[in-house]
């Protein structure tokens, strides 16, 4: 394998900054009016008693719909009949296409919008440093819920990820409704797993004998504090260690599956 | 000379039914006009050359690489142009900042004198130019970029009556000892005296890959008042006046082809008409 024609550092920022300026000025944009809306909303709500709730409350869902709506957006170009060519061929590699558009999804949208949002929050604590003589507190990104919400962000992001791959149009929606339709089929399964085990109970239940029923519940109460610790870690490798890499992994496979298919 | 596509027995197609059936293919370097009817599959072979579709059965070899990988090494060597054009919303000047350094022969004052002679700027966002513009400003990048081969799929389309008499200019100032144009086109009068060798793709297969000195040894065209019926003349079309005529052997006089009719008399009686 030639290391070259699979990853260059050089040519990995050379593409970084062309995808950037020219594919991303949009996001650019975006972002400067992010910081308007945020030192607006910041302005308007902290009449001289800003709160650490209201950063949260701000910082938040900008973290979650704007990185998800844009990672959902990602792939826009690979699955437009007219831009699909320039992206196909521009000279770099599969790895370093994918790179770019995960990095610009995860580390640069998130380091993106804290800078966004602390400069927001800079320019407020002058205005009221200026105009009230009050110091509203700065938001600061060390706190643990800006870092947790970053965590699970990362995991969300790489369903939504593989849905932009997957998806040719209405990304984000069709990402959304497929978890909506794989939850209430797991919904479907468990309930019929449970109708099968409980079967006894439910049909003395509906013959008017509720004793079993309730004998029945108590089976079902699961005491969480109890389970195996080996399988909360087990669970919890799995969330925080293993769904992000599947998703990316299968998102990158479906990647360079991409051909152009608009016909003859 | 050296191969830069090499094709054998290829196979693709969109559905059940398949658009190339053991196609075979060559190409050295040159200026290669392919030709076909609607639908016979010119973009699509051009999209399999540069890696864009993948074939189903056979082989494509472009630059010596399999261009199903899209390795750098192979895609900064060939510059595809395609019909429906798309323009980022930045300057010209900055869209080859930042272009052309994937490009390693990029040449810059070939790139300027192309853009003089279309008579367009690069100082203007080039989503706000005309169709036409933003073509001219595409083939004069794809010029600069000196790659060994260039596809080119229909140029001409939306150029103005000067401009295709600009790009012909362009077209001819490359380096075609070592690069390889391939211009896929319906329009052959807007190539005429600027394509050489021709390639025609018709039913799945390459029924014609000649230079122009081959054809016209094996043929030539004359005007006749009479009916050609019962002449020596494999192919004929009625015109004002008479008739043109296709004749075996070469011309004595005229040392020119009309495209339009060297494809009609291809399609009409098949590359044997010209052996």
């Amino acid at each position: 394998m030639n290391i070259e024609n699979t990853f260059n550092p050089k040519r990995f920022m050379l593409l970084f900054k062309k995808d950037l300026i020219q594919g991303y000025r949009p996001l650019l944009i975006t972002l400067a009016a992010a910081v308007g809306a945020t030192f607006f909303l910041l302005l308007v709500s902290t009449p001289g008693e800003v709160s650490q709730e209201v950063h949260m409350g701000l910082f938040t869902p900008m973290l979650w719909a704007g990185g998800l709506i844009f990672t959902s957006l990602i792939f826009k170009e690979a699955h437009a009949l007219n831009q699909i060519h320039g992206w196909l061929m521009t000279p770099a590699s599969r790895l370093e296409k994918y790179l770019q558009k995960l990095l610009l999804t995860t580390v640069f949208f998130t380091l993106a919008l804290i800078v966004t949002f602390f400069t927001a929050s800079a320019l407020n604590t002058l205005v009221y440093l200026l105009f009230f003589s009050q110091r509203p507190p700065l938001f600061n990104p060390f706190q643990s819920w800006v870092w947790i919400n970053i965590g699970h962000y990362m995991i969300v992001q790489s369903i939504f990820f593989l849905g932009a791959a997957w998806f040719r149009k209405f990304n984000f929606v069709k990402t959304v409704l497929t978890l909506n339709v794989l939850q209430i089929a797991a919904a479907l399964v468990l309930g019929l797993i449970a109708g099968l085990v409980y079967w006894t109970p439910i049909r003395e239940a509906s013959h008017g004998n509720a004793a079993w029923f309730m004998e029945a519940g108590q089976i079902l109460t699961l005491r969480f504090t109890s389970v195996n610790p080996a399988l909360i870690t087990i669970g919890k490798v799995v969330y925080f260690g293993l769904l992000a890499p599947f998703f990316w992994i299968v998102s990158w496979l479906r990647m360079k599956e991409i051909e152009v298919k608009d016909g003859i | 000379m050296k191969t830069v596509i090499d094709i054998e027995n290829m196979i693709f197609g969109y559905g059940k039914e398949p658009l190339f059936d053991e196609l075979n293919l060559n190409v050295t370097p040159g200026l290669y006009g392919l030709l076909g009817k609607n639908g016979a599959g010119k973009s699509t072979l051009l999209k399999i050359i540069s890696g864009q579709l993948y074939p189903h059965g056979g082989s494509c070899l472009t630059l010596g690489e399999n261009p199903g990988d899209r390795t750098p090494s192979l895609l900064s060597r060939l510059y595809y142009l395609p019909e429906d054009i798309y323009v980022p919303e930045i300057k010209g000047s900055r869209y080859v900042e930042l272009n052309a350094p994937f490009y390693p022969d990029f040449d810059h004052k070939a790139f300027r004198r192309s853009l003089e002679l279309f008579e367009v700027t690069d100082n203007k966002k080039l989503n706000t130019l005309s169709y036409g513009q933003k073509k001219k400003f595409l083939i004069a990048f794809a010029v600069a970029t000196n790659c060994p081969l260039i596809l080119l799929d229909e140029p001409t389309n939306g150029l103005d009556i000067p401009s295709k008499s600009q790009f012909r200019q362009v077209a001819a100032s490359m380096d075609l000892e070592r690069c390889a144009v391939i211009i896929s086109t319906h329009q052959v009068r807007d190539m005429e005296m600027l394509i050489d060798p021709i390639i025609i793709v018709d039913k799945g297969k390459i029924i014609m890959n000649k230079s122009m000195d081959e054809i016209m040894n094996s043929c030539h065209i004359e005007f006749q008042e009479e009916d050609p019926a019962g002449s020596d003349a494999v192919y004929w079309e009625k015109v004002l006046g008479g008739y043109t005529v296709v004749k075996r052997g070469p011309s004595e006089d005229a040392r020119n082809m009309d495209l339009e009719f060297l494809f009609n008399l291809t399609i009409a009686k098949g590359p044997a008409a010209l052996d």
